[in-house]
């Protein structure tokens, strides 16, 4: 563990830009109810309460910081089901019902409603070779990719917030030009904080556009 | 539906298709070029963008709509492989490549003649079709040239002329002249790598590489920004033919680009093509009639069409009268060996990944293979764990032994680690095999509704087995010299194909042995040429990229300087 960025350190790289950026303007911006949390855009609430309680064992929160759900990774996945993900939209609704289905044959409880250690030893069950429902083979896989995109990828697709998987590993930003001294230096650089679609040279891009063919 | 008539037909206007359609034109002949995606613009892209780019890939082709599908051997049933490497767009894989711009050595040439005549016949696997090229080195030098200089290649020479020089590559072939531009900056892996090797007795040096380390014919040069294989340059530096030779055809007035074009067939009469039909999105059937057919997609699309546009005279398939089409097909096997450090950080996800410096002391012949149980080897590089190093890649970055996928052990692991590992990739060598081939899948069809191609391939054969275990001993003893905490292997592929698909249309001197001559001339009909490593024999460790680029020059001064003057066999 020694290794992590002390919090020190992490004061001390981000102190000349500010603290954690706020989310750009330009992005999207999850749905919340009056309680202020996420509502979801693809899947049931009872779905998406499984998927949260997923991505926050996968890359979980702990002494040290947050982790992939206070990132929105769930929210980005949600989204994600709606436009770029879509295919995979099925899978997501399958595989998340046998979970919940497996939670209650083995607790009589829904899966989110379990302790973390409990939820990792069905997580560990079904990633196993042997899953015991097709709709959970390579299940933990899945989720594990988007979990990892929704929790380091830009913030402009709804994960990343206050760019949480980048403090989290250290990452010191994007930046459109890099100095030699930078380059061979073997502690850490100054941090950025911002997504690409805030850099000036970017900013009239849409990521989700298509490129056309003709 | 709509027949138009040209001189030359190009189906692909990629890293060979967008050379050869640039020379013709400025030659004056009329050419046509069929692209199956769009043209983009270096404004179109936002560099920094790694989900959109890295992660889902807009570059390259949907797997949905243009599947590529493997099995191990011919009992299975193939699957569509899972993301695809090549480029689908205007400039192909040369937007997105990560510019690694390597000469072959002059034994690469001659690999099969070397080899016995330094370890004897024996040492070749006998199922293997291990190939001499055509050509030799020297043939092809004046194109290296003439690619690395209009391109812009960036790099030190080893050997200018047979005098080797310390801190290029002294195991490259010999070159008449310096690269036109330095090295990049050298970044802290590279560094620690350096110093580890050239004390264990190797030659490291800056891998060349198609991105410019200063300003070059009009284009910025390299702003470091590191997000660069997977991703188009918002720089213009990577010199993509998108912003190379494809500008040079516009300014002739004799070059058209059409994009979203489909090629579905290659027409033609007895021994004579007579140019390709395709489809357009509107759903329109069209046709290209030409006096010189030329293709240059990428391996799979080569094989494909030439089976789809089977005739009477070629029922095997168009100029296939060798039975050699879609057979030697090769990949790269990526051996990787994973380092991390515990007093300082790599930072790996710094610069472009073409960047970071290799050795070439165990590549090719540059090394006594006597007492070992395999021929041929790797080139091994430092670098990122996969292509790029950016947040999204911690996926790439396989954990050691006893930590998990997962969980709060797996984000341990991820925090400390990420600024503090680099990754080894020996990029070995693939011997030739028959039975390494692609053919027509029966069950899987395109979005257009054409069979897929279908790759039947596994590499975990004995000599390559012995070659990729002794590669990844000596990425561990140099791991251990760079002063790494903890060194570890990343699993090796379960058989799958690895990087840089090569062969399936070979040239040869022998019509009965091959498919094309050197001048990627298809032996059976004299009008249709074939660009591209689908005509590699063999591959070497290095990335094919500047050899395709040196032969499509070669094809295409061949084709202005003396097919164009009395057409018929070149050879």
């Amino acid at each position: 563990m020694g290794r992590r960025l002390s919090r020190r350190e992490l004061l001390k790289n981000t102190a000349a830009v500010g603290a954690a950026g706020a989310v750009p303007a330009a992005a999207w911006s999850p749905l919340v109810n009056a309680q202020g949390a996420d509502v979801p855009a693809s899947l049931t609430a009872d779905a998406f309460q499984t998927l949260e309680a997923v991505v926050a064992r996968l890359i979980p929160a702990d002494a040290n910081g947050p982790g992939a759900l206070e990132a929105g990774a769930a929210s980005y996945i949600d989204r994600a089901l709606g436009n770029a993900l879509a295919d995979a939209l099925a899978r997501y609704r399958a595989g998340l019902a046998a979970l919940d289905a497996l939670a209650v044959e083995r607790t009589g409880r829904a899966f989110a409603a379990l302790d973390a250690a409990m939820q990792d030893t069905l997580l560990h069950e079904i990633d196993a070779d042997s899953a015991p429902n097709a709709a959970l083979t390579g299940f933990v896989a899945v989720v594990l990719g988007h979990t990892i995109e929704g929790t380091f990828g830009d913030p402009r697709y709804g994960g990343n917030r206050d760019f949480i998987g980048w403090n989290l590993i250290g990452y010191p930003g994007l930046r459109l030009a890099v100095a030699a001294s930078d380059q061979r230096m073997s502690d850490l650089p100054q941090w950025t904080r911002s997504s690409a679609y805030e850099l000036a040279m970017f900013e009239s891009l849409d990521p989700e556009s298509e490129f056309d063919d003709d | 539906m709509a027949t138009t008539r040209t001189d030359v037909v190009i189906v692909g206007a990629g890293g060979a298709g967008g050379i050869i359609a640039a020379e013709l034109a400025k030659a004056g002949m009329q050419v046509v070029a069929l692209e199956r995606g769009p043209r983009l613009n270096t404004s179109d892209f936002a560099g920094q963008d790694e989900l959109r780019f890295f992660q889902r890939q807009d570059t390259r082709p949907d797997v949905k709509r243009q599947p590529v599908t493997w099995r191990r051997n011919a009992s299975e049933r193939a699957t569509p492989l899972g993301s695809l490497a090549y480029g689908n767009q205007a400039g192909g894989g040369t937007v997105h490549y990560g510019a690694v711009s390597w000469r072959m050595h002059e034994d690469d040439f001659q690999a099969r003649t070397n080899t016995i005549e330094r370890y004897g016949a024996d040492a070749i696997p006998s199922d293997s079709s291990l190939a001499d090229w055509p050509l030799r080195y020297a043939d092809l030098e004046p194109f290296y040239d003439q690619a690395e200089y209009e391109l812009g290649v960036s790099g030190k020479a080893g050997n200018l002329r047979g005098t080797r020089i310390d801190g290029g590559n002294v195991f490259e072939a010999p070159r008449e002249r310096e690269y036109p531009l330095p090295p990049l900056l050298v970044e802290q892996p590279s560094l620690v790598f350096d110093e580890a090797a050239r004390d264990m007795g190797y030659h490291p040096f800056s891998t060349p590489r198609a991105i410019l380390s200063q300003p070059y014919n009009g284009r910025a040069g390299c702003s470091y920004c590191g997000f660069c294989q997977g991703f188009g340059c918002h720089m213009g530096a990577k010199s993509s033919i998108l912003v190379t030779k494809l500008p040079e055809a516009d300014a002739t007035g004799n070059f058209e680009l059409v994009t979203g074009a489909m090629v579905h067939r290659v027409n033609s009469d007895g021994d004579r093509a007579t140019g390709v039909s395709y489809w357009l999105p509107d759903g329109s059937d069209n046709t290209v009639e030409a006096d010189l057919v030329i293709l240059a997609p990428f391996i799979y699309d080569n094989t494909r069409l030439l089976l789809l546009s089977q005739t009477p005279q070629f029922p095997n398939g168009l100029a296939n009268s060798s039975g050699h089409l879609g057979k030697h097909v090769m990949t790269h096997l990526m051996a990787r060996l994973l380092v991390k450090f515990d007093d300082r950080r790599m930072n790996a996800y710094m610069g472009p990944s073409a960047q970071k410096h290799s050795i070439d002391d165990f590549n090719a012949d540059n090394f006594d293979h006597s007492g070992h149980d395999f021929i041929r080897g790797s080139q091994i590089s430092i670098g990122t764990h996969n292509l790029q190093g950016g947040p999204i890649s911690v996926s790439t970055i396989n954990p050691p032994p006893g930590v998990p996928r997962w969980g709060a052990e797996y984000r341990d692991f991820i925090a400390d680690a990420f600024t503090r590992y680099a990754s080894m990739v020996a990029q070995t060598e693939n011997l030739a095999y028959a039975d390494q081939a692609i053919d027509l899948d029966p069950n899987v069809k395109d979005a257009w509704g054409l069979p897929a191609p279908r790759m039947t391939y596994d590499w975990r054969r004995p000599n390559e087995r012995a070659r990729v275990e002794f590669m990844l001993q000596r990425m561990e003893e140099i791991g251990e010299a760079m002063g790494a905490s903890q060194v570890w292997r990343a699993p090796l592929s379960p058989g799958r194909p690895g990087a840089h698909h090569e062969g399936g249309t070979r040239m040869g001197s022998d019509p009965a042995e091959s498919v094309v001559n050197r001048y990627g001339q298809t032996w059976d009909i004299s009008n249709l040429f074939v660009v591209g490593s689908s005509t590699f024999p063999t591959m070497s460790g290095f990335n094919p990229t500047l050899t395709i680029q040196a032969l499509a020059y070669m094809t295409a001064d061949a084709i202005v300087n003396r097919y164009r003057g009395s057409p018929g066999p070149l050879v």
